[in-house]
């Protein structure tokens, strides 16, 4: 039996063997054990030929046992703290996005050409290991250096985020169509960072509530750290709508 | 040998044969019965001859040929019917996979009314025999015929139910194959769905009251009651068993689907979707066919009888010819509703308002003419017809105002102006119900702004705008009524109330088109259904690009479009109740008056008058009897809504369940959807007996109790606390389901936001009041009319308050007895709906859907 190694990222950070494949892993996460993920759950598939020694993988094989009567290993916990940034940019593998009904979309990296970066303001929901939302004028790649760079007061070693759709009539407030939580707050966070002499980045909320969240996404998702960027894009609306149509369909609602 | 005879009575086939072996039996009956004298009859001024009017000297051979016309005009509905239907049947039906899922919601379908028709049946026998054993008159015709034609009633009503919902069970599939190739196919083809049940209706409605006067002549008072209760008891039971399956099966699938495993609506993993695709089409088609065609029937039936007691045969036969000329418009403007390739939502509803104001202009047209050319009131009529001088001021029809008689002496256009009444209230009503449930207007936008603050705030907003939508709605109707009897002011009550009639029978002329709206909104629901379960994306994009996506979209915008005719109709559904039940009441003091039904065509004005002034609520036992009546509707209501829960309750539990199975939750097994079906059926079935009582047996139990003025007060309370109650769950639920559908197309937040959130709670209150209860009040307001009506033989004779001195004792004991047999049944309805079930709400403890 193959055992895979997973990184989970969303809602809890973990690091996980397991002999189920990506769908079925995703589906168990969400719907199929006691401990239910509510809502959006991501998580990476790794190489199983991880660099660091942080992580005890020797007897990997002796702990993701199958069951006695023969059935897969859903799950076997490897670490449950600062995982994320013992993994190398390039030890990451496909992202999977399960939508809170078990429905699984991988999505795989391709190169981020920071010359298409558009100027304004943006939308960055992160997502590991903080999880604070925040409008920020700074590009993902900017952004994703900015809060991993050591030198500065407050930095991780590694950061997951996303992109977050941030739609605006002409008035400037946030057009209705997407389930902003803090809609009052964000545009007002908004126009602190149209002050020149102000931040480039501001906090909306610690933890926010992220409702429909696969249906907020813009860009994709983004994997920092000082040596680089790593970008997984969104599918198209219209590769979503055809080639992807259940799980688009599963994740408006939550 | 036991389970092949409890397989041939559970068959619907069998039912719908003994049923109609039953009124072939009662109809021979009529003709045949030992005890009709045609000769003492007529000796007596009351005798029975089948078909006198071909050989009464007092119709014209124009007449005649005119009610062979409209015989012809109701079965060219019923031949267009059978057009379209062969049309629809022909359609594309899609693939292998679109097939098996439009198969499941059809086979359940079918399942539903089987087991409807296995537990009415016998209730629609008992209630035949009751009938005929509890005739008070002298002539045995009328025993025979009100019995047959009651049945006949209740046959026509349940065929319309089921043909409307076989349809549309067959039209769903092809809609979602039709949305494939073009937009004008998919939306004519739902359209015409459910037009094939709007004509249905208007075929048989016609069919039937033409027939029953041919027979009886004006004798037909009593058959007519029978064939108009017949329909409207039917109409009960299918409204209110498919408004309780429907919504079980709705909040179940939504509750474990949505709310608990946060699925999407019609995922095929939910073991509720099949129930709930069932459940649109046994509710919104079956039901609401049933509840229009008893309200079509119950205004002709009031229409003719008052028509005799004041127009004499002219105001029998005009209405008749009216339903003619609205079935010809019906069948000109449904066939003129299309819609192109590159139409959207917004075309196709207008193409859809194009037809019904088509149809309203050619049946407006055709009956301002017939009135013009048939509505003469010469000396010869008078002097046969001698009541017809109390319509006219003076006695006489010269004296009429210019606005009714156009100059010309003898010309009465006051039928033909209180049908246009009718026709103007049919559509203001569509208007005001659209302005208080449709998005694009304030009061559901308030609603969904009222969302962003929470639960609570929309609930709040929603019991404002259900109520304001009510004060609209009554005025609207207390306008028409009041223009029905500004038309009529100086005549006797009879006449008033046979314009008021007339308000009822313009506003169903164009049944075809309202049953065509309404229809099409499940059958565009359903398609979308299938269309989301039944689609290969790939594999259609694979053969047209874009494909997919572009067919997704015409289903939504049918779909959407079918929502707004839905919710649009039901403002005619419940005013048409209301017209129906205000004409009725003057037929129930009419027969006060003269003590028995037989003898209603010999009432004078100054009966009528004195049994009138008789109602009134200084009388402390008719005010007593108008706050049960007012309390009647709650009662009722709540006993529906009671069901709703339920039956919800054990499809969350059964869903639950399923979905503890892995290979469910992945989709690689398919979900055991006939079981939810079957709990759906079952409960809906043991559930509709409770409500169908007490519609029944309480207006009788006041008439025995308390005497005929009670129930007289009765009346009218329940007509104005049903309306009243009626309008407002609909509205409001309407509102709330719209306000929801708004917030879901991209306002404060859309889909999975928390003023969604709140919205979802707005349209779960909302949906037993709007598809369950609500409705449900139509037709038991009229059932309650109808019992009323008659069983007053009985309560004049047998109540135990009002005997007169020289009555014999025995028959208060019998008041009394029937009494004590209605409390009973009312103590056991009442106990039924509140008992708890083992599997209900409160005891899931421990039904986790997780839980392993």
């Amino acid at each position: 039996m193959d055992t895979h190694l997973y990184l989970s990222c969303f809602r809890s950070e973990a690091l996980i063997a397991s002999h189920l494949d990506p769908e079925s892993f995703g589906r168990y996460m969400a719907v199929g054990t006691h401990k239910l993920t509510r809502g959006a759950y991501l998580f990476f598939e790794v190489t199983k030929n991880l660099k660091t020694s942080f992580f005890k993988l020797s007897d990997l094989a002796e702990r993701c046992k199958p069951h006695s009567d023969g059935r897969p290993r859903s799950s076997k916990y490897v670490s449950v703290y600062r995982v994320l940034e013992h993994v190398e940019l390039n030890e990451l593998g496909t992202l999977y996005l399960v939508s809170a009904d078990g429905r699984t979309l991988g999505i795989d990296a391709k190169p981020y050409d920071t010359s298409k970066e558009e100027h304004g303001v943006n939308l960055y929901q992160q997502l590991c290991p903080l999880v604070p939302l925040i409008v920020s004028s700074q590009s993902p790649a900017q952004f994703g250096k900015f809060i991993t760079n050591s030198q500065n007061a407050i930095s991780v070693p590694r950061m997951l985020f996303a992109d977050q759709l941030l739609d605006r009539e002409e008035d400037g407030s946030l057009s209705g169509h997407l389930p902003y939580a803090e809609r009052a707050h964000i545009e007002q966070c908004i126009r602190e960072l149209a002050d020149p002499e102000g931040k480039q980045t501001k906090t909306v909320s610690r933890n926010p509530n992220i409702m429909a969240f696969f249906r907020t996404i813009r860009r994709g998702f983004f994997v920092a750290d000082p040596s680089g960027i790593k970008h997984y894009p969104f599918p198209s609306r219209e590769s979503l709508e055809i080639e992807h149509a259940k799980w688009w369909r599963s994740v408006q609602f939550g | 040998m036991r389970a092949q005879l409890r397989a041939l009575f559970s068959s619907r086939r069998f039912t719908n044969l003994y049923l109609s072996a039953f009124a072939g039996l009662f109809l021979l009956g009529a003709f045949f019965a030992p005890g009709h004298n045609a000769q003492a009859g007529s000796e007596a001024g009351h005798g029975f001859v089948p078909f006198a009017l071909f050989s009464d000297p007092r119709y014209s051979t124009l007449e005649v040929s005119a009610l062979m016309a409209i015989l012809g005009v109701a079965i060219a509905g019923l031949l267009y019917a059978a057009l379209l239907a062969r049309q629809v049947y022909a359609a594309d039906t899609g693939t292998a996979k679109m097939q098996e899922i439009a198969l499941a919601v059809r086979e359940g379908a079918n399942a539903y009314l089987a087991a409807q028709f296995k537990r009415v049946g016998p209730l629609i026998v008992i209630v035949t025999i009751v009938l005929f054993a509890t005739y008070t008159g002298a002539e045995s015709a009328f025993q025979w015929g009100r019995a047959g034609a009651f049945l006949i009633g209740a046959l026509f009503s349940s065929t319309v139910g089921f043909v409307g919902m076989r349809l549309a069970t067959a039209g769903n599939l092809r809609v979602a194959a039709a949305a494939r190739h073009s937009y004008g196919e998919a939306m004519q083809l739902g359209y015409r769905t459910g037009t094939v049940t709007g004509m249905l209706t208007d075929g048989l409605g016609l069919l039937g009251g033409t027939i029953i006067f041919l027979i009886y002549g004006e004798q037909a008072y009593e058959a007519l009651l029978g064939f108009g209760f017949g329909g409207t008891l039917l109409a009960l039971f299918m409204r209110v068993g498919g408004g309780i399956y429907t919504k079980a099966a709705d909040v179940g699938a939504d509750l474990v689907g949505k709310i608990e495993q946060s699925i999407p609506e019609d995922d095929p993993r939910n073991a509720a979707t099949i129930a709930d695709n069932v459940g649109d089409n046994v509710g919104d088609c079956a039901g609401m066919a049933a509840d229009i065609f008893e309200s079509y029937e119950v205004t002709i039936v009031a229409a003719m009888i008052l028509g005799m007691a004041s127009f004499g045969h002219k105001g029998v036969i005009f209405p008749l010819l009216v339903r003619g000329i609205g079935v010809l418009g019906s069948i000109l403007s449904t066939y003129t509703v299309k819609a192109g390739k590159g139409d959207t939502s917004d075309t196709a509803l207008h193409s859809v308002h194009r037809g019904f104001w088509i149809g309203s202009v050619v049946s407006v047209v055709g009956f301002m003419a017939l009135g013009f050319a048939y509505l003469r009131f010469d000396a010869n009529y008078i002097a046969t017809n001698p009541m017809v001088k109390a319509g006219f001021p003076n006695g006489d029809p010269a004296q009429l105002g210019v606005w009714a008689n156009l100059g010309i002496v003898g010309l009465d256009m006051r039928p033909a102006l209180t049908c246009l009444i009718g026709v103007v209230l049919a559509i203001v009503l569509n208007k005001v119900t659209s302005y208080f449930t449709h998005t694009k207007h304030e009061p559901v936008q308030s609603l969904a702004r009222a969302c962003q603050t929470g639960h609570a705030t929309n609930i709040i907003q929603g019991f404002a705008v259900g109520y304001e939508s009510t004060v609209a709605t009554l005025m609207v109707i207390a306008g028409a009524l009041f223009a029905a009897v500004l038309c009529y002011t100086g005549t006797p009550p009879m006449f008033v109330a046979y314009g008021v009639a007339m308000a009822g029978i313009g506003m169903l002329t164009l049944t075809g088109n309202t049953i065509s709206m309404d229809v099409f909104g499940p059958v565009a629901d359903n398609a979308n259904g299938i269309g989301e379960m039944g689609y290969e994306p790939m594999e259609m994009e694979k053969a047209e690009p874009g494909s997919y996506k572009r067919a997704r979209q015409i289903l939504a915008d049918l779909d959407a479009v079918g929502n707004t005719t839905k919710a649009e109709t039901k403002g005619i559904a419940i005013g048409s109740a209301v017209i129906a039940a205000v004409s009725l009441f003057s037929s129930f003091i009419a027969v006060i008056a003269v003590g028995s039904e037989d003898n209603i065509r010999d009432m004078t004005i100054a009966q009528y008058l004195a049994e009138a002034g008789k109602m009134t609520v200084a009388e402390p036992i008719v005010f007593i009897g108008m706050l049960i009546g007012g309390a009647v509707p709650f009662l009722f209501s709540s006993m529906l809504i009671r069901a709703v829960g339920r039956a919800a309750s054990q499809i969350v539990n059964e869903c639950r369940l399923q979905f503890r199975d892995p290979k469910i939750v992945s989709g690689e097994k398919r979900p055991d959807y006939a079981r939810v079906v079957n709990i759906c059926t079952k409960t809906a079935q043991k559930e509709l007996v409770g409500p169908g009582l007490l519609a029944i047996i309480i207006p009788m139990l006041v008439g025995f109790l308390l005497g005929p003025y009670a129930v007289g007060g009765f009346l009218a309370g329940m007509i104005l606390v049903g309306q009243l109650l009626a309008v407002f769950m609909s509205n409001a639920g309407g509102a709330w389901d719209n306000a929801k559908k708004l917030i879901e197309d991209g306002v404060y937040g859309g889909k999975g936001s928390e003023a969604h959130k709140a919205a979802v709670t707005g349209d779960t209150v909302g949906d037993p009041l709007k598809d369950t209860a609500g409705p449900a009040i139509n037709p038991l307001i009229k059932v309650m009319n109808m019992v009323s009506l008659l069983s007053l033989g009985l309560v004049l004779r047998y109540n135990v308050f009002l005997q007169p001195a020289d009555a014999p004792a025995t028959h208060r004991v019998v008041g009394i007895l029937a009494a004590i047999v209605g409390i009973a049944v009312v103590s056991w309805a009442i106990w039924q709906s509140k008992r708890e079930t083992g599997d209900g709400l409160g005891s899931t403890a421990g039904h986790s859907p997780s839980a392993k």
